[in-house]
C-alpha cells in the first residue's frame, strides 16, 4: 500500500502521542525514577519535534538512544530479562518509537507496541481500578487506529479541538461494547495453563508485607499501607475481634538489632496441640500476592492447606512464594496447648540473648527473677510496667544501639514491634523462654459481603512465652498499653495522629472493598482449576482443555454468526418515495374505475384520463397537474430534490377524487 | 529469486482471473447503476492486520503464561474489537451504489474530468471509502486514491479524472472501490466496471493557420455586433463553452443561462478534408478540429466536409459536437 508512507496529520500524531502516554503512565508505579524521567523527556521531545515538522531521525541518533537505554537499564536492574527490566525496556522503546514517528507506517508500529505495553502493565497490578484505567488506554488505542484511516480532505481539515475527537471516541466505545460478548467468551473458554511456559528469575519483586525479619521500623511502613493483605470468608460466624490473631512468621533469633526466623523443620506429631472445649473454626483465605511464602492462619492452625507446610513453630509456609492471588482453606482452634515439653535446642534458642546489648533490661529481668520467683508474677510485672508508663504511637523517637534499653528506660513510646521485642528480651533475661510472633491482628468485617478484610496496616507483632506444663502462651504486650489497638484496630489507635480525612476515606474504602473481592474471586482468581470446574453446576465435574477449545470454537462461531447476520441483513428495500407516491396516485384512480394499464406510461395514462374523464372538472385539472408534476420530477432531472418529492407526495395524499355524475 | 517470485505471482493472478472472473478484472462491464452487495465484496487482512494479530497472539501467550486474567481480558477485548471490525468494514461498502457517471467533453491529450455519483441504500453514513480509477492507475501508478464519505441518504458527487491520450471512444474502465475502515486491519474491496464510454474529441492543432477564405467578412460582422444582439437564452448544459454564459442574465436567475446565437447563412466557411493535401490523416483531423473550435469562437457558420460525409453549414454547440464527433470517430489511419 503506497499510502502507508503518508505523513501523519496533527490530529493523528496527537492521538498516537496520547496512546503512548497512556501506555507509559500505566507503568509509572513500578518504573524507577530515572527511566520515568527519560521516557517522559522522550515523549516531550517527540511532541516538540512534530510541532516543528522536523525531518526523520538520523540513524546515528537512533543508535545513540539505544545505547543510552541499554546503559540506564543495566545500571538500574543489572539485567534486561524479567518482568521489571522487560517492561522498562518496552516503555523506553515505545517512547523512542514515538520520537521517530512520522508516517502512517510508523504509527502502526507504535500502535502494536503500545498494545503490548498496555497489556504488560497489568502484570504488575491486577486490581479492578487499574484494569478499568487500562481500558481507557484501549479506547484511546482504538480511537487512534480509527483516526489513522485516511479521511476526505474536508474531515481532515477540521480544527484540532477536543470536541472533534468525540465522534471517534464514541465510535470506539461502541465497538468495544459490541466486542465485549465475544471477548468474554474468549476469556471464559481460552484454556488456562496449569503451569507457566517460562518463568523469569527476577519475577519475585519487592512487595510490602510481613517479612521473616524484624528490625526497628520495619513494621512501620506496613502500618501506613492501606492495601489489602488478605480476605477471609468464615464458614460460620467470625470469632471476636480480640481473638483475631493471624499467625505469621515466628521470630526467635535476636542479634541485638534484628529478629530473625529460625528454621525449625516440620511440626511433629508429639507436639500436637490439644484443644480444650471449643471446636475448630473453618475459613477460606484469599491472600494477595506478597512474593513471600508465608501464609497466615488464625492462631492456631490445626490443619495444613494444600501446597503448604506447617513448621514446628506452628506457622504456615507455602512451598513457593505467593506471586499471584492464592486461595487456601484452613481450620484453627482458638483455645489451644502445644509444645507442652520443650526440646533442649529450642529452650536454648528461646532463652538466648546477644552479649553486650541492652544491659539494663537484662539486669531488670534478673532482678524480677530474684525478687518474684514465680513466672506468672514476672509476666504480670512486665505488663504492669507497660501499662503504667508507656504510650502507643506510630511515630516513636529514634532508638540507639541498645534499642530495648532506650525504649524501656528512655523514650517509652512505640508500637507493637517495640513492645513485643522489649517484652521478649525481659522474659528471656528472667529465664522464661519467649519469642516474637508476627502477623496481623483484627481486620474489617464487611457485613454485606460477609467476609473479613485484613489490610497491611493491620500488621502486628506479639510475644509468646513458654510455661512448663502449659506450653506456649500468647501474650500481647501492646494490648497492655493500648487495649484499643486490639479491640478496635490499628486505625482507631492512630486516628489522632493522621489527617482527618483518612478515617472517612478508610470507611468508604472498607465498604467499596466488596467490589474488589468480587473482582478478585470472579476474574483474577479464574485459574485452570476453576475453569475446569466451570460446568460443575450442570453435573460435569471436569472439562478437559480440548473440550474447552471446542466450547470456545462453538461459542465464538455462534457470536460471529450473529454478527454476520447483523452485517448482511438488508432492511426491506422501500420503494423510492417518488415511486411510492405515484403508485398511491394510480391506486386512487383505480379505485374510481380508471386503473392504469400495464403498458401505460404516465403521459399516455394522463391523456387517456383527459379524453375520457370519469372525474369531475375540478378534479380532472388537479389530476393533470399532478401527472405533469410527476413527469417533471421523474424525467426532467437526474436527481429530483427532496422537497419536490415531498410536495408531490403530500398533494397525492390530500387528493380527494370526485367522479362525474 | 525476486524475478521468480514475480513470475509466480503473475501466474497465480492469471489463474485466479480465469477461475474467478467475478473477483478479478475480467468481470464483465455492467450497466449503471451498480449496487454493491455481499456477493461482490471481498475481504482480506491488511499487512498491518496480520502484524497486529501476531502481536495479539504474543499478548495472549504472555498473559496466559503469567496466569494474569486482567491482561487476558484486555487481550480478548482488543482481539474481539479487531476481529469484529471486519463487519464494520463490510457494512461500509455494502449497498453503496454507483448511480451515474458524468463526463465533461475533452480533447485528446487533455485530462477527462469525470463526476461519479455515489449513493447508498443503507440508512447509515459511510466513512473512509477510497476509490481509484484503474485505467488511470495503469498510466500513473503512483496516483493516490480519492477518499470520501457518504452521508446517509445523500448522493455524493466524486470528481476524478482520466487521462485521454487518444481520440474516439474512451472506456471509463474499472473502478476499484475499497475501505479499511474502521481500524485499518481489513481490506474490504470491490470492482466497479461500468459499461460506459465517453467520447474524446480529436487533439487540437496548436498554432493552426487561420480559417480558410470567407472568414474575413464574417469576423468584421462579429466585431461590429452589439453584445445584446444574441437571439435567445437557454439553460446551461454541461459542456457549454464558458464564454457563452450570460453572466448578467444568470445573476437574475438561480441557474446559469447561455447565449444562443442564430446562425448566419451566407457567411459560412467550408472546412474540407480534401483541401488539406500534404498533411497526414491525424494532422488533418487535428487541423479541422482546431478550425471548428475557432469558427465557434468567432461565431462563424461553418461546414465540415469529410470523405464520407458533409455536415452543416451551421453554428452552435450541437453542430460543434456533431463535427467533433465525426472527426473523433474517423477510422484510424496508419501513421
Amino acid at each position: 500500500m503506497s499510502d502507508t508512507a503518508a505523513v501523519l496529520t496533527g490530529r493523528q500524531f496527537t492521538l498516537i502521542g496520547a496512546v503512548v502516554l497512556a501506555a507509559v503512565l500505566a507503568h509509572v508505579p513500578h518504573l524507577p525514577l530515572g527511566i520515568t524521567a527519560l521516557v517522559f523527556a522522550l515523549i516531550a521531545a517527540s511532541w516538540l519535534r512534530h510541532r516543528q515538522g522536523a525531518a526523520a531521525l538520523p540513524g546515528w541518533a537512533k543508535l545513540l538512544l539505544i545505547a543510552v537505554f541499554a546503559l540506564v537499564l543495566i545500571a538500574e536492574y543489572r539485567s534486561v530479562i524479567g518482568r521489571e527490566p522487560g517492561s522498562a525496556l518496552a516503555c523506553a522503546m515505545l517512547a523512542s518509537k514515538l520520537l521517530e514517528t512520522r508516517t502512517r507506517r510508523d504509527a502502526f508500529a507504535a500502535i502494536c507496541f503500545a498494545s503490548f505495553t498496555l497489556m504488560s502493565a497489568l502484570l504488575f497490578d491486577t486490581s479492578l481500578v487499574f484494569t478499568l484505567a487500562s481500558f481507557v488506554g484501549v479506547v484511546l488505542l482504538l480511537t487512534a487506529m480509527r483516526e489513522l484511516e485516511p479521511q476526505s480532505t474536508a474531515l481532515a481539515k477540521r480544527a484540532v479541538s477536543l470536541r472533534s475527537y468525540l465522534p471517534a471516541l464514541r465510535a470506539s466505545m461502541v465497538s468495544l461494547a459490541i466486542a465485549a460478548p465475544l471477548a468474554l467468551c474468549g476469556f471464559v473458554f481460552i484454556p488456562r495453563l496449569d503451569s507457566p511456559l517460562w518463568r523469569t528469575p527476577a519475577d519475585a519483586g519487592a512487595r510490602t508485607g510481613i517479612s521473616d525479619t524484624m528490625s526497628p521500623g520495619s513494621v512501620q511502613n506496613l502500618l501506613t499501607d492501606d492495601s489489602a493483605a488478605f480476605r477471609v470468608g468464615f464458614d460460620g460466624s467470625p470469632p471476636d475481634r480480640a481473638q483475631l490473631y493471624w499467625r505469621g512468621p515466628v521470630l526467635t533469633d535476636f542479634d541485638g538489632t534484628t529478629w530473625r526466623r529460625r528454621e525449625t523443620g516440620i511440626a511433629k506429631p508429639e507436639q500436637r496441640e490439644s484443644t480444650a472445649g471449643s471446636g475448630a473454626i473453618g475459613y477460606e483465605v484469599t491472600l494477595e500476592a506478597s512474593d513471600k511464602p508465608w501464609l497466615f492462619a488464625l492462631d492456631l492452625p490445626v490443619d495444613v492447606p494444600a501446597d503448604a507446610l506447617r513448621g514446628r513453630d506452628m506457622s504456615l509456609v507455602r512451598r513457593r512464594p505467593v506471586t499471584e492471588l492464592f486461595r487456601y482453606r484452613a481450620r484453627s482452634v482458638l483455645d489451644y496447648r502445644f509444645d507442652q515439653s520443650l526440646s533442649p535446642d529450642l529452650r536454648r534458642a528461646t532463652l538466648a540473648l546477644p552479649e553486650g546489648f541492652n544491659p539494663r533490661s537484662v539486669e531488670q529481668g534478673k532482678t524480677w527473677r530474684n525478687e518474684l520467683h514465680d513466672d506468672d508474677a514476672i509476666i504480670r510485672a512486665a505488663l504492669e510496667r507497660f501499662h503504667n508508663a508507656f504510650f502507643y504511637t506510630l511515630s516513636p523517637p529514634l532508638l540507639g544501639r541498645n534499642s530495648v534499653d532506650d525504649f524501656l528506660f528512655g523514650t517509652k513510646r512505640g508500637f507493637c514491634e517495640h513492645y513485643a521485642a522489649a517484652f521478649v528480651v525481659l522474659m528471656r533475661a528472667a529465664g522464661i523462654p519467649a519469642r516474637v510472633v508476627t502477623g496481623y491482628q483484627g481486620g474489617y468485617f464487611n457485613a454485606v459481603g460477609n467476609y473479613l478484610l485484613v489490610r497491611q496496616s493491620d500488621a502486628h507483632a506479639w510475644a509468646e512465652v513458654w510455661r512448663a506444663g502449659r506450653g506456649w502462651i500468647r501474650i500481647d504486650p501492646t494490648a497492655a498499653v493500648s487495649p484499643q489497638r486490639v479491640e478496635l484496630g490499628a486505625q482507631a489507635v492512630t486516628f489522632g495522629e493522621s489527617a482527618w480525612y483518612r478515617s472517612w476515606l478508610l470507611g468508604a474504602r472498607n465498604r467499596v472493598d466488596l467490589i474488589n473481592r468480587v473482582w478478585n474471586s470472579v476474574v483474577v482468581q479464574f485459574n485452570a482449576q476453576r475453569q475446569q470446574s466451570l460446568l460443575h453446576p450442570f453435573g460435569i465435574d471436569r472439562i478437559e482443555p480440548a473440550t474447552l477449545l471446542w466450547l470456545l470454537i462453538g461459542a465464538s462461531t455462534l457470536m460471529l454468526g450473529v454478527a454476520t447476520f447483523w452485517a448482511m441483513r438488508t432492511a426491506r428495500l422501500r420503494a423510492a418515495p417518488l415511486d411510492a407516491a405515484y403508485d398511491a396516485l394510480c391506486t386512487k384512480l383505480a379505485r374510481i374505475g380508471a386503473p392504469r394499464g400495464d403498458s401505460e406510461g404516465p403521459l399516455d395514462y394522463a391523456s387517456r384520463l383527459r379524453s375520457a374523464p370519469p372525474l369531475s372538472d375540478r378534479c380532472a385539472v388537479e389530476v393533470q397537474r399532478l401527472f405533469a408534476e410527476y413527469v417533471g420530477l421523474r424525467y426532467a432531472r437526474a436527481f429530483p430534490t427532496g422537497e419536490g418529492i415531498a410536495g408531490f407526495a403530500r398533494d397525492v395524499y390530500r387528493l380527494r377524487l370526485e367522479t362525474r355524475n | 529469486m525476486r524475478a521468480a517470485f514475480a513470475t509466480g505471482w503473475s501466474n497465480l493472478q492469471s489463474l485466479a482471473e480465469r477461475r474467478l472472473p467475478a473477483l478479478t478484472r475480467l468481470k464483465r462491464a455492467e450497466t449503471l447503476p451498480i449496487l454493491l452487495h455481499r456477493r461482490r465484496i471481498y475481504v482480506v487482512p491488511t499487512r498491518f492486520g496480520l502484524i497486529y494479530s501476531a502481536m495479539l497472539l504474543v499478548m495472549l501467550i504472555g498473559s496466559l503464561n503469567y496466569a494474569n486474567n486482567p491482561a487476558l481480558l484486555l487481550t480478548c477485548l482488543l482481539g474481539a474489537a479487531a476481529y469484529l471490525s471486519v463487519f464494520s468494514g463490510f457494512r461500509t461498502l455494502n449497498r453503496v451504489e454507483l448511480k451515474s457517471i458524468k463526463a465533461q467533453a475533452c480533447h485528446a491529450g487533455d485530462t477527462l474530468r469525470l463526476s461519479l455519483q455515489f449513493g447508498s441504500t443503507a440508512p447509515v453514513s459511510k466513512h473512509g471509502l477510497r476509490l481509484r480509477m484503474e485505467n488511470a492507475a495503469a498510466t500513473e501508478p503512483m496516483q493516490s486514491p480519492l477518499v470520501f464519505e457518504l452521508p446517509a441518504g445523500e448522493v455524493q458527487s466524486i470528481e476524478t479524472s482520466l487521462p485521454a491520450p487518444r481520440r474516439g471512444w474512451l472506456a471509463i474502465g474499472r473502478i476499484r472501490l475499497w475501505t479499511e475502515h474502521p481500524y485499518g486491519l481489513f481490506h474490504v474491496w470491490s470492482w466497479l466496471h461500468p459499461e460506459q464510454s465517453t467520447l474524446v474529441y480529436p487533439r487540437i492543432e496548436a498554432n493552426a493557420p487561420p480559417l480558410p477564405q470567407g472568414n474575413g467578412e464574417a469576423r468584421a460582422q462579429i466585431t461590429a455586433r452589439d453584445e445584446d444582439e444574441f437571439g435567445l437564452l437557454r439553460e446551461y448544459r454541461a459542456g457549454d463553452p464558458r464564454r457563452l454564459i450570460a453572466w448578467k442574465a444568470s445573476a437574475r436567475q438561480d441557474h446559469l443561462l447561455v447565449k444562443q446565437f442564430e446562425s448566419r447563412r451566407g457567411h459560412e466557411v467550408v472546412l474540407a478534408w480534401n483541401r488539406l493535401d500534404g498533411l497526414d490523416a491525424e494532422a488533418r483531423i487535428s487541423r479541422l478540429a482546431a478550425w471548428v473550435e475557432r469558427a465557434e469562437t468567432t461565431q462563424t457558420p461553418y461546414c465540415l466536409e469529410l470523405p464520407q460525409s458533409r455536415l452543416g453549414p451551421s453554428l452552435g454547440p450541437a453542430h460543434r459536437h456533431a463535427c467533433l464527433r465525426e472527426l473523433a470517430l474517423m477510422p484510424e489511419y496508419a501513421a
